[in-house]
């Protein structure tokens, strides 16, 4: 491959950089044995990036035992769990988390009072331990509407803590949502 | 000499291939518990590092803190490591450079606006320490002082390239950019170096 001297000339540069295709490196280096010119400027190419190379090197120059004293500590090894040195500490936490998860639903269905046709424990030992926690019913509730009776059945704990024991004073939060427009405030009435 | 010394004096003109054995072997070790494996891991490359970061940063104090973080999450993410991907030295350089970046933001109000603005250079260079200033010539403090007017992009390839002598599939591998760019940014960087160089010498 030859190249027009001009070419080659500019062509100096990145030869010297190594930003050359192979087949136009060895045209350029081919040019250089026949060219004073050129090898001069190849010349002055290849000191100045030894030049730079120097003054980096002079530049950061360390200061003595510096170096040595700014490495920090190795990572802190975990001797009870083990486990948490390597990556198996992610299946682990996430496993963890089901189990608060598990937990809290259980929680609630005890709590708050779940349907036990929707609750997932529908085990008998879990059925009595709903039955446990429900309170049996009062003769005052028996003369309560059919409605509210439900409401009780479903929400046992739930109804016990926010419902008045008269039917007639029973409070909006206890009621469920359709009735709850027709007991809106007297001032939202015609 | 001791090792890490021998690292520090002589800087690697050359390209200096990695020694994957020994870094795996050093890695192992480390993974497996043993403090001094970790020790031998930052005395083998923490010269490069602190000279990468002082070449990019070009101020002391936030060179040794920039080494200190890399190895500190190297340390942490060792584990993470994968040899098939780059070599440990690549993987470092990459923390390096990143770490050398989220630098610069941090400080850009004041290290860009005003003294850029003011034409000063606020770098250790400027308030050399006796020893330092011996240590630099005039013509190498200009070297020095030209790098500071390249961009951060163009002066993270010059590094790379001018002292490392890295191949730009390495350098774009380090930097995130492909090869290509990596090249053109060592051309623009080099001709900017140069025509920096060329209007001081004017001047003189």
């Amino acid at each position: 491959m030859m190249l027009e001297h001009g070419k080659e000339s500019r062509l100096v540069p990145d030869y010297v950089l190594g930003l050359l295709p192979a087949e136009t490196a060895e045209a350029v280096e081919s040019h250089l044995t026949t060219c004073e010119r050129c090898r001069e400027a190849a010349s002055r190419e290849r000191l100045l990036l030894a030049e730079v190379r120097q003054t980096v090197t002079s530049a950061t120059r360390p200061v003595p035992g510096r170096i040595r004293r700014l490495m920090p500590a190795p990572p802190a090894r975990h001797t009870f769990l083990p486990a948490l040195n390597s990556g198996a500490w992610q299946p682990l936490a996430a496993l963890a988390l089901l189990v608060v998860l598990f937990l809290g639903v259980v929680q609630r269905d005890l709590f708050l009072g779940q349907p036990a046709s929707d609750s997932i424990l529908s085990s008998p030992s879990a059925t009595s331990l709903i039955a446990t926690a429900t309170p049996t019913p009062t003769a005052t509730q028996a003369t309560e509407p059919a409605q509210t009776q439900t409401y009780r059945a479903n929400y046992p704990v739930l109804s016990n803590l926010v419902m008045s024991p008269d039917p007639a004073g029973t409070p909006l939060a206890a009621l469920p949502p359709a009735q709850l427009n027709n007991k809106q405030s007297p001032s939202s009435n015609p | 000499m001791t090792f890490p010394e021998q690292a520090l004096s002589s800087w690697p003109v050359g390209h200096v291939a990695p020694d994957h054995d020994l870094d795996g072997s050093l890695i192992a070790r480390c993974l497996a518990g043993e403090e001094v494996a970790y020790t031998s891991l930052y005395e083998r490359y923490a010269g490069y590092i602190y000279r990468l970061t002082f070449s990019l940063l070009q101020h002391r104090e936030d060179a040794e803190e920039v080494l200190q973080d890399t190895f500190e999450y190297a340390f942490r993410k060792l584990d993470h490591y994968d040899a098939d991907k780059a070599s440990f030295k690549t993987w470092l350089y990459q923390i390096a450079v990143s770490r050398c970046r989220n630098k610069r933001r941090r400080k850009w109000l004041p290290t860009f606006s005003l003294s850029h603005w003011l034409g000063e250079r606020l770098t250790d260079i400027e308030n050399p320490t006796p020893d330092e200033a011996l240590a630099l010539s005039g013509r190498q403090r200009r070297i020095w002082q030209a790098l500071q007017t390249l961009s951060p992009k163009l002066r993270e390839t010059a590094v790379l390239r001018y002292y490392e002598e890295l191949s730009y599939k390495e350098i774009g591998q380090i930097l995130g950019i492909p090869s290509k760019t990596a090249e053109s940014r060592m051309r623009l960087a080099h001709k900017a170096l140069k025509e920096v160089l060329e209007v001081e010498s004017d001047e003189s």
